[in-house]
C-alpha cells in the first residue's frame, strides 16, 4: 500500500482512459466501469481512514502519512537558485476526512448519474476526471500540484454544467468558471510570491553539499541550513526554491529580504505584503467556499447543474475552499489569521444570517438548499476564525457533515424534479401521502441540516458555536456577539426547512396542474434508496459517535490551532 | 458499573426500541404494534419503580462515559462526556414519565383506533418517551440539551400528526420554532458555563460554582485558570438557561405555541403538553438552580408570576375545551417557574408532580368528552359545522358520562387548589414560599416584591373561576344541542371503553392529597418534600443563592402562621371564584348560545384572543422578518448578482472597446502602410498604360526635368 | 546677301515646326497623322541643320546631314506605312488608342 494515495488519484484517471477506449454505444459498460472505479476509490479511502494513525502523526515526515515524494520538475536557474516542483502527496488529520468524503460521495454521484441519457461516455469521462482532481486537491502537499488539481476541477465542471445542465446552463457554467478562475488567479499571485520566498532546507542542504540526499538531511543539518539562510551565508545559486506547503509553514524557510518574509516589512499601499497575500489567498478560497458577497455563482450553478453534479458541487467542491483555508491560508500566514480574525468571523456570521434569510425567501427548493449551503459554510468560517480547539474541530466536522447532508438534500430535489420536472415549493402539497418513504428521508435530511441533535450537523455546529463563544476568553479572536448572532442562524435554519417541509409535504395532497395532471408521484426507487439511506445512516452515525472522526482528525487540528496561535502572535 | 445504571439505561432505551421497531416495521405487526409499545413502556415503568425504591432517599448514582474528545496532541484534552445521574428527582421523574406515558398509550389504543398512521403514532410516543427519559437521566447540560431538542422534535411530529390538517402542521412548526428561540438562549447559557468552567457536567459545575470566590463585581472559580466571570455574565447565563425553560415550558412571552399545540391528538396534549415535556423547563431550572444568581431568580419569579396571571386570564376567555386546559397549563407552569424564582424549589417540584397527574387526567377527560361529543355530533342534524370541542355545545354531560365526571371532579379540585387535593399542597407551598421571599427581599424597604405573591393569589381566584366555568359548561345544566344521551355512546350500555376510563380514573386518584403528604393540609412534613429539598438534591453545596434559600426555609419553618394564612386566603379566593362562575354560568346554561355570547367584549375578548400576542408576533416579528428576507433575496438577486453580472458586462464592453482599438488603430496603422504602398504602386502602374504617346510624354517631361536639373546646377 | 533672313527667325520656325510635330505625335490618335507629326519633327531638324550650315557655308556639313535625314526619313516612312498597313489589317483600325490594348482573343 505504498502508493495508495497515487492510486486514489490515478484509478479514476485511468478509468477515464478506459472509458475513452470503449465504444459510445456501450453505455451500460461505461456506467459499470465508472461505478467499479469509484467503489474501488471508496474502499481505498476507507482503508486509508481506518489505517491512519492519529497519534503517530507528530513524528512521520512532519506529520504526514502515506507520503509520496518525487522530484517532478527541477531546474537550475543559476543565480536565481533552483526551481523545485515535487509530486508530493500525503494525508494528515486535516485532509483525511475530506479524502473519505470524496471516496463516499464519488460513489453516490455515480449512482445518481445512472439516469443520464445524453452522451454517456463523455459524461462519465468528465465525471471521473472531476473526482480525480478533487481527490488530488485533498492529497497534494506541493502548492504547484495543488494548484494544478485546483484548476483541473474547473474544466470538467464547466462542461458538466454547460452540457448536461438546465435551461440556463451556459450562463451558469460560464459564471461558475469565471468566478472560480478569478479566485484561482489570486491564489496564483500569492503562489508565485511564495515560490520566490521559500526554500526547501533539505534540498538546499543537498545542493550546498551538506548532505548526500534529501532523506539524509537530519534536523541538525536543516537547522544549519536555516541559520545559514538567516545569516545570509548561503549563495543564492545554492538555494532550492520550493512549492512544498509544509516548508511554507516554517518562518525559518523564508529567505531574508524576500517579498513574503515575516520581517521584510515590505509594504504595498500602506499594508504589509504578507497581510495582502493573506487577503488574496483568503478571497481566492472564499470564492470557492463560498461566502457572502462572492457567493452568487453558487445558486446559479446549483440550479442549472444536473443532480449528481449538484451533489458533487455541494459536498466536495465547496470543501476544497474550506480545505484551502485549513491547509494553506491560515498556517502559511498565521499573523493574517490573527489580524483579520474579526473580518473573517464577521463574514462568516454575515454568510450564516444572509444565506439563511435568502433561503427563507426562495421558492425554488434547489435554490433554497443552495443558499442553506452558503449559510452552513459560514459556520466553517467562524469556527476556523475563532482559532479555538472546539471551533476548528467543529469547522472541519461541519465540512464533513455538510458534505453528507447537502448530498442528501440535492438528491432529494433531484427525486422531485425527476418525477415532475418542477422544483417549485408552491407546486406541491401533501407529498407525504403519495411518497411516504421519501418524506421520511426528507424529514431526516432537513432536520439533520437544521442541526437536530443526533445528526452530524449538530455536533459540528455546536462545536463551532462553542469555540466561537469561548474564543473571546481562550484565543481572543472573536467577540462574543458573533457567537450569539451565529446561534440565531440555527433558528433561521429551522424556519426555512420547516416551512418548506410544511408547504411541500404536509396538507392535502395536491400538485400544480401545470406540472402534472394527477398528483400521484411514485415513491422512491431502489436506486434512490441506495443513495439516500446510506447517507442518512452516515449522518446519524457521525452524529452519535463523533469520536469516529474526531479521534482521527482532532490531534492534527489542535496542532494547527496551537501553531497558528503561537506563530500568529 | 453499578447495576442500577444498567437498569436505568434499559428504561431509557426500551421506548427507543419501540420507536425503531414500530416506525420501520410497525405496518406488518398485528394490531400494528400497539401491544409492543405498551408492553415496553410497562416494563420501563416497572423498572422505574424498582429504581425508585432503590434510589429514593437511599443513594445517588452517577456514572460518566467518555463520549468524544478533542485533542491529545500535546495540549490539554477537551473531553465531552455523557453520563447517567440518578438521584431522588430523576427517579421520581422516571416513574412519573413512564407511568403517564403508559396510561396515555393505553388510552390511545381506543382514541387513535383506525388512524392510518396508527403505528407511527405509537412510534412517535416511543421516541418522545425516550427523549424525555433522556432529559431526566442526563448528567450534563449538553446531553440534556440534546434530549431537550429531541423532545421538541417528537413534539413536532406529534402535534403535526394529522398531516392533512393545515392548522396542525402550522402549530407543529410554530411550536418547534418558538422552542428554538428559547433554545438559543439555552445554548448561550451553556456556552458561558462551558467557557468559564470547561465542562458541561452538572455535578462538577455545581461544585465549581459553589466554590466561587466573590470578588469586586465578579467571581473567581477554583480550577478555572483564575479567570474572572463577571456577575452580569453569570446572571445572563442563568437567564439564558431560563430562556430554554421559557420556550419549552411556555412562559411569557413565548407561551403562544402551547394553545396551538392542542391541534395534536388529545392524548398527546395530555402526555407532552400538560404532564411531562412542558414541565421539563421546571426540571431544568431545578437542575441548574445552583447557577442562578439572585437577580436571575428575580427575573424568573417575575416571568413566572406574569405567566401564571396571563395564562389564567386567557383561560377565562376560551371556549375550546382543550384550549382552556392549555391556558391553565401555561398558568400552572407559571406557578412552578415562579416557585423556582422565589427559591421555593421543593414546592415547585411538588407542583410539577401533582400537576402532571391532575392535568394529564383532565386532558384525558377532555379526550373522552370530545370522543363522545364527536360521536354525538355525527347524529346531530345541523346546517352548519358543529365544533365537537366547543364547551358551548356541551352541557349536562354528567348524566351521560358519570364515571368521567367522577374522575373529573378530583382533578379539577386539585387544579383549583381545594384542600384535601394534591394541588392545594403544592400551590400553598409555592404561595407561602413566595410570601416569605417577598418578605426577605423587601427587607430593604422596597415592598414592590409583594406583587409577585399577590399575582399568584390573583391567579388562584381566576383558576377557580375558569375551571368552575369549564365544569359547569360541560357537566352541568342542560344539554345545549339536545342530543339523546344514548347518541353519545359508542355502545349503548357503557359510557366509554375501560381502556379510556381506567387511565383517567387512575390519574384522578393521584389528585388526592394523601398520596403526597400524610397531612393533607401541609406539605412541609411529607416524604415528598424531604426527598426533593435542596439539601437532598444539592448535598452540601448550596449554589449561589444558598443564603437566600436557607433564610427563607428557616423563616418558613419558624412560623407556621404564613402557611395557615396562605392556605386560608387561597381557599377563600378559590371559593369566591367558584361562586362567581356558578352565579354566571349555572343560570346561563339555560340560555341559548347567542344570548350567552353576544356580549363578549372588553377583557373577555382580549383574553379570548390571548392578549393578541399571536398578532403581535405575527405583525411585529414574523411578517416583517419574512418580508425583510424577501428584500434580502431581492437585494441578492438585483444588487449583488446584478453587480457581478454588470461587472461581467463591463468587462465585455471594455473588451469590445479594446477590440475596436485593436482593429481600428493598431491594425489600422499596419493596413494604412500597406494601403499607402498599394497607392504608390497603383499610381506607378498608371504610367505603364501601354500608350506609346504617354510614354513619350513622360520621357519628354523627364528629359525636360533632366535638362532643367542640369541647367540649375 | 544683305537681305538674308536672320538665324533666329529660322530657328524659331524650326522650333515651331518641332512643337507642332510633337503635338501631332502626342495628341493625334490616327497612326498616319502621328507619322506625319514625326515627319514634321524631321523637317524641323532639317531646317535647323540647313540654317546652321549658313554659319559656315564652305563646309556643307549641314546640307549633307539634312540629305541623310531625308533619305532615312523616306525609308522610315515607308517602313512605318507598311507597319500601319499591317496594323490596319490586323486590328481593322489605325486608331492608336484601340490598338494599344492587348487583344484578348
Amino acid at each position: 500500500m505504498d502508493y495508495i494515495l497515487s492510486s486514489l488519484i490515478f484509478i479514476p484517471l485511468l478509468t477515464v482512459l478506459l472509458i475513452l477506449l470503449l465504444p459510445k454505444q456501450m453505455e451500460g459498460a461505461i456506467k459499470s466501469v465508472s461505478l467499479v472505479a469509484t467503489i474501488l476509490q471508496m474502499v481505498l479511502s476507507c482503508w486509508l481512514f481506518f489505517n491512519f494513525n492519529p497519534t503517530a502523526s507528530a513524528t512521520t515526515d512532519q506529520g504526514y502519512q502515506f507520503v509520496e515524494k518525487l522530484n517532478w520538475i527541477s531546474l537550475n536557474l543559476q543565480s536565481l537558485g533552483h526551481l523545485q516542483i515535487q509530486y508530493f502527496l500525503g494525508v494528515d488529520g486535516i485532509s483525511l476526512s475530506m479524502v473519505l468524503l470524496t471516496g463516499l460521495m464519488g460513489v453516490i454521484g455515480v449512482v445518481s448519474s445512472w439516469t443520464i441519457k445524453k452522451n454517456v461516455k463523455a459524461y462519465f469521462a468528465l465525471y471521473l476526471l472531476l473526482v480525480a482532481s478533487v481527490m488530488g486537491c485533498f492529497l497534494a502537499l506541493d502548492l504547484f500540484l495543488f494548484y494544478l488539481f485546483f484548476e483541473f476541477m474547473l474544466l470538467p465542471m464547466y462542461f458538466l454544467i454547460g452540457i448536461w445542465g438546465g435551461p440556463r446552463r451556459e450562463y451558469a457554467a460560464i459564471k461558475f468558471f469565471i468566478y472560480t478562475l478569478i479566485g484561482s488567479l489570486l491564489i496564483l499571485i500569492v503562489m508565485i510570491g511564495l515560490y520566490t520566498s521559500v526554500i526547501d532546507p533539505a534540498a538546499t542542504a543537498v545542493n550546498a553539499g551538506l548532505a548526500t540526499n534529501a532523506s539524509g538531511a537530519t534536523p541538525a543539518i536543516v537547522n544549519q541550513v536555516q541559520s545559514a539562510l538567516v545569516s545570509g551565508t548561503l549563495a543564492s545559486d545554492k538555494l532550492v526554491h520550493t512549492f512544498s506547503i509544509p516548508d511554507m509553514y516554517q518562518a525559518k524557510n523564508f529567505i531574508p529580504g524576500s517579498i513574503l518574509h515575516a520581517f521584510s516589512n515590505i509594504q504595498l499601499w500602506g499594508y504589509p505584503v504578507r497581510l495582502l497575500a493573506f487577503l488574496l489567498l483568503f478571497i481566492g478560497f472564499a470564492i470557492k467556499l463560498p461566502v457572502v458577497p462572492v457567493h452568487t455563482w453558487l445558486p446559479d450553478a446549483h440550479v442549472e447543474a444536473p443532480t449528481p453534479i449538484s451533489v458533487l458541487l455541494a459536498s466536495l467542491l465547496l470543501k476544497v475552499g474550506g480545505y484551502g483555508l485549513f491547509r494553506i491560508v491560515f498556517p502559511v500566514f498565521p499573523e493574517g489569521a490573527a489580524y483579520y480574525a474579526h473580518l473573517i468571523g464577521g463574514i462568516g456570521v454575515l454568510s450564516i444570517i444572509y444565506g439563511a434569510m435568502c433561503a427563507l425567501a426562495m421558492s425554488d427548493l434547489k435554490k433554497l438548499i443552495a443558499y442553506s449551503s452558503v449559510s452552513h459554510m459560514g459556520f466553517v468560517l467562524i469556527g476556523l476564525a475563532s482559532l479555538t480547539v472546539e471551533g476548528a474541530n467543529g469547522s472541519m466536522y461541519q465540512m464533513f457533515s455538510h458534505g453528507l447532508i447537502s448530498g442528501m438534500l440535492f438528491i432529494i430535489t433531484g427525486v422531485i424534479y425527476d418525477r415532475s420536472g418542477s422544483r417549485m415549493i408552491q407546486h406541491f402539497r401533501g407529498l407525504a401521502f403519495t411518497m411516504p418513504a421519501f418524506t421520511v428521508l426528507v424529514v431526516i435530511a432537513f432536520f439533520a441540516s437544521l442541526g437536530l441533535p443526533g445528526f452530524s450537523g449538530f455536533i459540528a455546529e455546536l462545536l463551532v458555536l462553542l469555540g466561537t463563544f469561548a474564543s473571546a476568553t481562550v484565543s481572543g479572536m472573536l467577540p462574543r456577539w458573533m457567537a450569539i448572532v451565529a446561534t440565531s442562524g440555527l433558528l433561521l435554519g429551522a424556519a426555512y426547512y420547516l416551512w418548506a417541509l410544511q408547504r411541500m409535504f404536509f396538507g392535502k395532497i395536491w400538485v400544480h396542474p401545470e406540472v402534472q395532471e394527477t398528483p400521484n408521484m411514485p415513491d422512491l426507487t431502489r436506486r434512490e434508496y441506495l443513495m439516500l439511506v446510506p447517507l442518512a445512516v452516515l449522518t446519524l452515525v457521525f452524529g452519535l459517535f463523533p469520536s469516529l472522526l474526531l479521534d482521527k482528525i482532532s490531534p492534527a487540528i489542535n496542532q494547527l490551532v496551537q501553531f497558528i496561535l503561537v506563530a500568529g502572535k | 458499573m453499578n447495576s442500577l445504571v444498567l437498569w436505568a439505561l434499559v428504561v431509557g432505551v426500551l421506548p427507543l426500541f419501540t420507536f425503531f421497531i414500530l416506525f420501520l416495521g410497525g405496518k406488518k405487526l398485528p394490531r400494528r404494534g400497539d401491544w409492543l409499545a405498551i408492553t415496553f413502556t410497562g416494563i420501563s415503568f416497572l423498572i422505574s419503580l424498582f429504581l425508585f425504591l432503590h434510589i429514593w432517599q437511599k443513594e445517588v448514582v452517577h456514572v460518566r462515559f467518555p463520549w468524544f474528545e478533542l485533542g491529545g496532541a500535546g495540549n490539554q484534552l477537551v473531553a465531552f462526556t455523557s453520563g447517567i445521574y440518578l438521584d431522588n428527582l430523576s427517579v421520581l421523574m422516571l416513574v412519573i414519565v413512564t407511568f403517564i406515558s403508559l396510561l396515555v398509550q393505553v388510552f390511545s389504543v381506543i382514541y387513535m383506533h383506525g388512524d392510518w398512521r396508527y403505528h407511527h403514532y405509537f412510534a412517535y410516543l416511543g421516541l418522545f418517551t425516550f427523549s424525555m427519559l433522556g432529559i431526566v437521566l442526563s448528567d450534563n447540560l449538553l446531553l440534556l440539551f440534546i434530549f431537550w431538542e429531541l423532545v421538541g422534535f417528537s413534539s413536532y411530529l406529534l402535534i403535526g400528526f394529522w398531516l392533512e390538517k393545515d392548522s396542525a402542521t402550522n402549530a407543529s412548526k410554530k411550536a418547534f420554532l418558538f422552542n428554538r428561540v428559547g433554545d438559543i438562549g439555552f445554548l448561550f447559557g451553556i456556552f458561558v458555563l462551558y467557557t468559564f468552567f470547561g465542562t458541561f457536567d452538572l455535578q462538577i459545575l455545581k461544585d465549581l460554582v459553589s466554590g466561587a470566590i466573590a470578588q469586586n463585581n465578579g467571581f473567581i472559580f477554583p480550577n478555572a485558570d483564575g479567570q474572572t466571570l463577571s456577575y452580569t455574565l453569570l446572571t445572563l447565563a442563568g437567564l439564558g438557561i431560563f430562556c430554554g425553560c421559557v420556550g419549552k415550558s411556555a412562559q411569557f412571552p413565548l407561551q403562544v405555541w402551547l394553545p396551538d399545540a392542542m391541534e395534536g391528538p388529545t392524548p398527546v396534549s395530555s402526555l407532552i403538553h400538560a404532564a411531562t415535556m412542558v414541565a421539563a423547563g421546571v426540571y431544568l431550572l431545578s437542575r441548574c438552580f445552583p447557577f442562578f444568581t439572585e437577580d436571575a431568580l428575580l427575573v424568573i419569579a417575575i416571568i413566572g408570576a406574569v405567566t401564571a396571571l396571563l395564562g389564567a386570564i386567557a383561560a377565562c376567555g376560551q371556549n375550546d375545551i382543550k384550549k382552556i386546559l392549555a391556558f391553565s397549563t401555561i398558568s400552572q407552569l407559571g406557578y412552578m417557574v415562579m416557585g423556582m424564582g422565589v427559591g421555593a424549589h421543593d414546592a415547585s417540584l411538588l407542583h410539577l408532580v401533582t400537576h402532571a397527574f391532575f392535568k394529564a387526567s383532565l386532558f384525558l377527560n377532555a379526550g373522552i368528552v370530545i370522543h363522545a361529543v364527536h360521536h354525538a355530533v355525527a347524529h346531530y342534524e345541523a346546517d352548519e359545522f358543529v365544533d365537537a370541542q366547543d364547551i358551548r355545545n356541551m352541557g349536562g354531560l354528567r348524566k351521560v358520562l358519570p364515571l368521567t365526571f367522577y374522575a373529573y371532579i378530583p382533578a379539577t379540585a386539585a387544579l383549583i387548589g381545594l384542600p384535601l387535593f394534591s394541588g392545594f399542597l403544592s400551590k400553598d407551598a409555592i404561595l407561602s414560599g413566595a410570601w416569605a421571599w417577598a418578605g426577605y427581599k423587601s427587607m430593604g424597604g422596597n415592598s414592590l416584591y409583594y406583587l409577585i405573591p399577590v399575582g399568584g393569589f390573583s391567579a388562584v381566584l381566576l383558576t377557580a373561576y375558569y375551571m368552575a366555568r369549564h365544569c359547569f359548561y360541560i357537566f352541568f345544566g342542560k344539554n345545549r344541542l339536545e342530543i339523546k344521551p344514548a347518541d353519545y355512546r359508542h355502545t349503548p350500555t357503557k359510557e366509554a371503553s375501560w381502556l379510556l376510563l381506567v387511565p383517567v380514573l387512575l390519574l384522578a386518584l393521584f389528585s388526592i392529597a394523601f398520596f403526597f403528604s400524610p397531612n393533607p393540609f401541609d406539605a412541609g412534613s411529607s416524604w415528598f418534600f424531604q426527598g426533593l429539598s435542596l439539601k437532598q438534591l444539592l448535598g452540601s453545596t448550596t449554589g449561589l443563592t444558598g443564603n437566600m434559600v436557607n433564610h427563607i426555609t428557616e423563616y418558613l419553618h419558624a412560623s407556621s402562621f404564613i402557611h395557615v394564612l396562605t392556605g386560608i386566603i387561597s381557599v377563600g379566593l378559590a371559593l369566591v371564584g367558584i361562586f362567581i362562575a356558578w352565579r354566571n354560568y349555572q343560570k346561563a346554561s339555560l340560555k341559548t348560545n347567542e344570548e350567552l355570547f353576544a356580549g363578549q367584549t372588553g377583557v373577555l375578548k382580549v383574553a379570548h384572543q390571548h392578549f393578541y400576542l399571536n398578532n403581535f408576533f405575527e405583525n411585529i416579528f414574523i411578517r416583517p422578518f419574512l418580508s425583510f428576507s424577501q428584500e434580502v433575496a431581492i437585494f441578492d438577486k438585483d444588487i449583488i448578482d446584478r453587480s457581478v453580472n454588470a461587472f461581467g458586462k463591463m468587462m465585455v464592453i471594455l473588451a469590445k472597446v479594446i477590440g475596436w482599438i485593436d482593429r481600428k488603430l493598431v491594425d489600422g496603422l499596419v493596413n494604412f502602410i500597406a494601403w499607402l504602398a498599394g497607392l504608390i504602386g497603383k499610381s506607378g502602374r498608371l504610367m505603364q498604360n501601354g500608350k506609346i504617346q504617354s510614354y513619350y510624354i513622360f520621357s519628354l517631361f523627364g528629359l525636360i526635368l533632366l535638362i532643367l536639373y542640369i541647367l540649375a546646377f | 546677301m544683305t537681305n538674308t533672313i536672320p538665324l533666329t527667325l529660322v530657328l524659331l520656325l524650326g522650333a515651331v515646326l518641332f512643337c507642332l510635330g510633337i503635338l501631332a505625335v502626342i495628341t493625334k490618335r490616327h497612326a498616319i497623322v502621328v507619322l506625319m507629326g514625326v515627319e514634321l519633327i524631321f523637317n524641323a531638324a532639317n531646317l535647323n541643320l540647313v540654317a546652321f550650315n549658313r554659319q559656315q557655308p564652305h563646309l556643307l556639313e549641314g546640307q549633307i546631314f539634312s540629305l541623310f535625314v531625308m533619305v532615312i526619313a523616306a525609308a522610315e516612312a515607308a517602313i512605318a506605312l507598311a507597319i500601319v498597313l499591317k496594323v490596319y489589317q490586323y486590328f481593322q483600325t489605325v486608331n492608336l488608342d484601340q490598338i494599344n490594348h492587348e487583344d484578348e482573343n
